[in-house]
C-alpha cells in the first residue's frame, strides 16, 4: 500500500530539487544576507546600550508594535531584543512567502498544467507530489534556520548568543513550515491556482493585521494569528519554548490534513467542484472592458471588504493609541508638541494611511500585470484578431487600476474615520482631513501603476521588477530613517515624498508633479506596447 | 482584388529569419490551404497577418489595407481560430463566444446557438472544465458565426473527433459559398483535399510551391499498377517511367504525368489482366516537400 500511494517519491525530489534550485538559492542567499546584514547594521547604529534604550522608548508606540511586532526586554534593551523586534517579523513575512510560492507552484501549479498527471501515468504513487514537495520544504527550512542561527553566532556580537540566535533561525523555520502546511491544505481545496495563491496570502495578510491589532489591543487577539504566536517566543529574551512546540503541533495537523485531502480526492479538481454559468454573455461583457471587469470582478470586491474590515479595526483603537503616544514622553519631546495636541495621532494616522497606501498598490499592479498574462497564455491573440487596437485594450486595464486604487483609499479613509471618530472624543477629526490624508496618496500610486505599464510596453520579461520596485518603497518606509539610508535612497520611494496633510497642508504642486510622472511612465509605457512584437 | 495580399514579407527575432520573403495571394470566396513541417512559419505568418507581430519588412495587406498599421478595420470583418485555444476559465462557454462576436459589432444568436447544436458541446460550462477539443469548438462556433469575410484558422481541427471534424469541413464549404475566403493551416492534408482550391507549401520561412493541387499534382507524377505479361526489365525501359517495383505478378511504377499518354500506348500493347492509375497521393506529394532530400521524386518547377 505505501507503494502505492509514495512510490518514487526519492526521484520526484530529487528533480524537484533540480527544477527549484535557482529559487532556492536565490531565495535562501537572500535571507541570510538580509539577516546577517541587519545584525551588522543595528550594531554599527546602536553600539551603546544609552542608544538602545532611546530606540526601546521609540518602538513601544502603537505604530512601531504594529508594524514589527512587540518590543521585549525593554528594560536592559540589548541588540539581540532590537533585532528581534526589527526585523524577526519581517523576515518571517518573507520567508512564509518563500513557501507559499514554492508549494503553491509544485502543487496546485503542476496539477492544473497537467504536469503531475505526466508523471501520474508513470510508476509513481498516488501522493508523490504532497509528500516530496513537504520534504524539500521542511529541507529548506531546517537548511535556512541552520544558516541562520549559526551566522548570528558566529558574528560574535555580544547578546546575539547562541541560544537566541538558534532560536532566531528556528522561528525563521518553523514560521515558513507552518505557512508551507497551510498552503499545501489550500491546494487541495480550490482547484484553480491564482485563486489558491491569493487564497494562501489572504491567510498571511490576516495573520498579520490580527497580530498587529492584538499587539496594539488584546494579548489574546494576537494568539489568535500564527505571527502572533509565534513572535512571542521573545527571541534574544526570554526565547520561549511553547510558540515553537505550538507551530509544529499545528504544522503537522495541516501537513496531514493535506495528504488526507489528497488521498480522497481526485486529480485535476479540488474539493469544490466548479459549477456551471450563464450560456450567454450578459449584458455587461461588452467589449474589453467588460471582460476585464468581470475577470476582475471577485478579487476587487475581496479587496474592498477586506479594506472596510481593516479601516474600522483601526480606527477602533485609535483611543488606545491615543491614550499610549501621550503617555510616552520620549515622543512628546521629539516632536516638541503638548499632550493635548492632535499631532502626534496625526503622525500616528498619516503612518498608517502611507501604509494602507503601499497595501492599496498591490492590486492596482495585478490588473496591469494581468494584460501580460494575456499575452503569456497567447489569449491576447484572440482578442487583438478582433476590431480592437492595443490601445483599447490597455486602456481597458488601466481605468480599472485607476478606479480600485481610488476606491480602495477612500473606502479606507471612510471606514477609518467611522471608528475612529467614535472613539476619538473631543479631539478634532475631520472626514475632509481623512480623505484628504487619504487621496494624497493616489498619485504616488499612480506612479508604480505607470511603471508598470512602462516595463510591460518596454520591456515585458522584467515584469517582475515592479514588485521589487513596491518591495524597495515597503523596506525604504519601514527601515528607511532607522537605518539611517540616504535620503536620495529614500526619495525614491513615492510614498516617502507624499506630502503629510495634516502637518504641512496639501502640496498640490507634488501632487501635480507625481501625476505627470505617472502620465510620462503610462505615455511611454503605450507607445512601446504598440510598437512590440505580442509573445510570450 | 485579391483579400489577402503577401508580399515579400520578411520577420526576423534576432537572427533567425522566421520568415524569408514570403508571398502569395488569396482570392475572393477561395480557400487556402497553407501548409509545411512542424517549425516552417507558419503561424509566424499568421500572427503577423494579425498584426501580433510587426514585420521586418515587406508588405501584407488584407481588403487592400495594411495588416499592422490598419488592423483595427480589418479585424472588423475577420474572423481567427488560433491553434491553440487558451480560454478565460471564470467564463463559460457561451459567454466566451459572445464577447467575441460583440467585439466585431454584430451578433447573431440564430446562428450561433445552431452552430453550438451541430458542434455539440455545452455552453454552460466553464472554460477551465472544457477539454482541449471543446475549447476549439468555442473558438469555431465563434468565427462561424461572426459575419467575417475572411477566416483565418490555423489547425482547427486538431482536437476534433471525425463526427466534429465533417461538421467543420461543412461549415467552410457553407462560407466558402457565401463568398468568404479562407485561410486554413492544417497538417490533416485530407481535410486540406477536400477543402482547399489553393495550397501554399511553406518550409523554412520560405514558400516552396503554390498553387492549385492538380497543378500540383501535375507537376509531380502518377502511380501505376499494373498486372500483364511483361517483365519489370521492359517497363524499365520505357521513357518516363521511375521507381519499378515488382511484387510477383505485380509491377508498380511511377509516370510523369505529362508522359502518361504515350506511355499508356506502349503499356496497352501488353496484355494486361489489372491496371490501376491513381494521382500521386497528397500525402506522398507533400512528403517530398517536407523532407529534405528530395530526390527520389522528381518535381519540375513550372511557372
Amino acid at each position: 500500500m505505501l507503494k502505492n500511494l509514495f512510490n518514487n517519491t526519492y526521484t520526484y525530489i530529487r528533480f524537484v530539487l533540480r527544477k527549484e534550485r535557482v529559487f532556492i538559492i536565490v531565495w535562501l542567499i537572500l535571507l541570510w544576507v538580509i539577516t546577517i546584514g541587519q545584525a551588522q547594521m543595528f550594531g554599527d547604529l546602536y553600539p551603546t546600550q544609552a542608544d538602545r534604550q532611546i530606540v526601546a522608548e521609540s518602538m513601544s508606540n502603537p505604530v512601531m508594535v504594529a508594524m514589527m511586532g512587540k518590543a521585549y526586554g525593554k528594560d536592559n534593551y540589548s541588540l539581540g531584543a532590537l533585532m528581534s523586534q526589527q526585523s524577526l517579523l519581517f523576515t518571517i513575512v518573507a520567508v512564509a512567502i518563500m513557501n507559499i510560492l514554492i508549494v503553491n507552484r509544485n502543487l496546485r501549479g503542476d496539477e492544473e498544467a497537467g504536469r503531475i498527471e505526466l508523471i501520474r501515468s508513470k510508476s509513481t504513487g498516488r501522493l508523490f507530489n504532497v509528500l516530496a514537495t513537504t520534504i524539500v520544504c521542511v529541507g529548506i527550512n531546517i537548511l535556512l534556520s541552520l544558516l541562520v542561527g549559526l551566522s548570528l553566532t558566529a558574528l560574535n556580537i555580544e547578546s546575539i548568543n547562541f541560544v537566541g540566535s538558534m532560536m532566531f533561525g528556528i522561528v525563521l523555520g518553523i514560521s515558513g513550515i507552518m505557512f508551507a502546511a497551510i498552503t499545501a491544505c489550500i491546494n487541495q481545496l480550490l482547484t484553480n491556482s491564482k485563486a489558491s495563491l491569493g487564497f494562501s496570502f489572504a491567510i498571511l495578510g490576516i495573520s498579520y493585521f490580527v497580530r498587529a491589532i492584538g499587539d496594539i489591543g488584546n494579548e489574546n487577539v494576537a494568539v489568535l494569528s500564527p505571527l502572533g504566536w509565534i513572535m512571542r517566543a521573545q527571541v534574544y529574551v526570554e526565547n520561549k519554548i511553547w510558540p515553537v512546540i505550538l507551530s509544529i503541533v499545528i504544522s503537522v495537523v495541516f501537513i496531514l490534513l493535506a495528504f488526507l485531502i489528497n488521498s480522497k480526492r481526485d486529480l485535476g479538481i479540488g474539493l469544490f467542484h466548479e459549477k456551471t454559468g450563464r450560456d450567454s454573455g450578459s449584458v455587461f461583457l461588452h467589449g474589453p472592458l467588460g471582460l476585464v471587469v468581470k475577470i476582475l470582478r471577485v478579487e476587487y470586491l475581496a479587496w474592498i471588504i477586506a479594506y472596510i474590515i481593516l479601516g474600522i479595526s483601526f480606527g477602533a483603537m485609535l483611543e488606545e493609541i491615543r491614550t499610549q503616544l501621550e503617555s510616552n514622553g520620549l515622543m512628546l519631546q521629539i516632536l516638541a508638541c503638548d499632550s493635548n495636541s492632535g499631532e502626534l495621532l496625526y503622525q500616528f494616522i498619516n503612518v498608517i494611511t502611507s501604509i494602507f497606501a503601499m497595501i492599496t498598490t498591490i492590486p492596482v499592479i495585478t490588473t496591469i500585470i494581468k494584460i501580460r498574462e494575456e499575452e503569456i497564455t497567447n489569449r491576447i491573440e484572440c482578442l487583438i484578431s478582433k476590431s480592437i487596437t492595443r490601445r483599447k485594450l490597455l486602456s481597458a486595464f488601466l481605468i480599472c487600476s485607476i478606479f480600485i486604487s481610488i476606491v480602495l483609499q477612500l473606502i479606507f479613509a471612510v471606514s477609518f474615520w467611522i471608528s475612529g471618530n467614535q472613539v476619538i472624543g473631543d479631539t478634532p477629526f475631520e472626514l475632509s482631513d481623512m480623505l484628504k490624508a487619504a487621496c494624497a496618496f493616489i498619485p504616488a500610486i499612480w506612479i508604480i501603476a505607470g511603471a508598470a505599464i512602462a516595463v510591460i510596453g518596454l520591456i515585458p520579461r522584467i515584469t517582475i521588477l515592479v514588485w521589487a520596485f513596491l518591495a524597495y518603497s515597503f523596506f525604504v518606509s519601514y527601515f528607511g530613517s532607522m537605518l539611517n539610508l540616504d535620503k536620495w535612497m529614500m526619495k525614491l520611494s513615492p510614498y516617502v515624498n507624499v506630502p503629510n496633510t495634516f502637518a504641512d497642508g496639501t502640496d498640490w504642486i507634488k501632487l501635480v508633479v507625481f501625476i505627470l510622472i505617472s502620465a510620462i511612465l503610462t505615455i511611454v509605457g503605450y507607445l512601446g506596447y504598440g510598437k512590440r512584437d505580442l509573445q510570450a | 482584388m485579391n483579400v489577402l495580399n503577401v508580399n515579400k514579407l520578411v520577420k526576423q527575432f534576432g537572427d533567425f529569419r522566421a520568415l524569408n520573403e514570403i508571398s502569395f495571394q488569396i482570392g475572393k470566396g477561395e480557400v487556402f490551404g497553407f501548409i509545411g513541417p512542424n517549425g516552417a512559419g507558419k503561424t509566424t505568418t499568421i500572427r503577423t497577418l494579425l498584426g501580433v507581430y510587426k514585420a521586418t519588412s515587406g508588405y501584407a495587406s488584407i481588403f487592400g489595407k495594411d495588416v499592422w498599421k490598419q488592423a483595427e478595420e480589418i479585424h472588423k470583418k475577420l474572423a481567427y481560430v488560433p491553434g491553440d485555444v487558451n480560454l478565460w476559465n471564470n467564463l463559460t462557454g457561451g459567454e466566451v463566444i459572445d464577447f467575441f462576436l460583440r467585439l466585431n459589432g454584430k451578433q447573431n444568436d440564430l446562428k450561433k446557438k445552431e452552430l453550438i447544436e451541430r458542434f455539440d458541446f455545452d455552453p454552460k460550462k466553464k472554460c477551465r472544465t472544457y477539454s482541449k477539443g471543446n475549447r476549439q469548438k468555442v473558438a469555431l462556433v465563434a468565427a462561424f458565426a461572426s459575419d467575417a469575410d475572411f477566416l483565418i484558422l490555423d489547425e482547427p481541427t486538431s482536437g476534433l473527433d471525425p463526427l466534429m471534424e465533417s461538421v467543420f469541413q461543412e461549415c467552410v464549404a457553407e462560407s466558402k459559398e457565401k463568398g468568404k475566403s479562407v485561410l486554413l493551416s492544417s497538417h490533416i492534408l485530407s481535410e486540406v483535399e477536400r477543402l482547399c482550391d489553393k495550397v501554399g507549401i511553406i518550409k523554412h520561412g520560405k514558400i516552396i510551391e503554390t498553387g492549385t493541387l492538380d497543378k500540383l499534382r501535375h507537376l509531380t507524377r502518377t502511380n501505376v499498377e499494373i498486372m500483364a505479361s511483361v517483365s519489370a526489365t521492359q517497363i524499365e525501359k520505357i521513357i518516363g517511367v521511375h521507381c519499378v517495383e515488382q511484387k510477383d505478378r505485380l509491377i508498380k511504377f511511377q509516370v510523369d504525368s505529362e508522359k502518361i499518354g504515350e506511355i499508356m500506348k506502349q503499356v496497352s500493347a501488353f496484355n494486361i489482366e489489372k491496371i490501376e492509375v491513381t494521382p500521386m497521393a497528397l500525402e506522398d506529394l507533400f512528403m517530398h516537400y517536407y523532407n529534405e532530400n528530395g530526390d527520389d521524386i522528381n518535381v519540375k518547377k513550372s511557372l
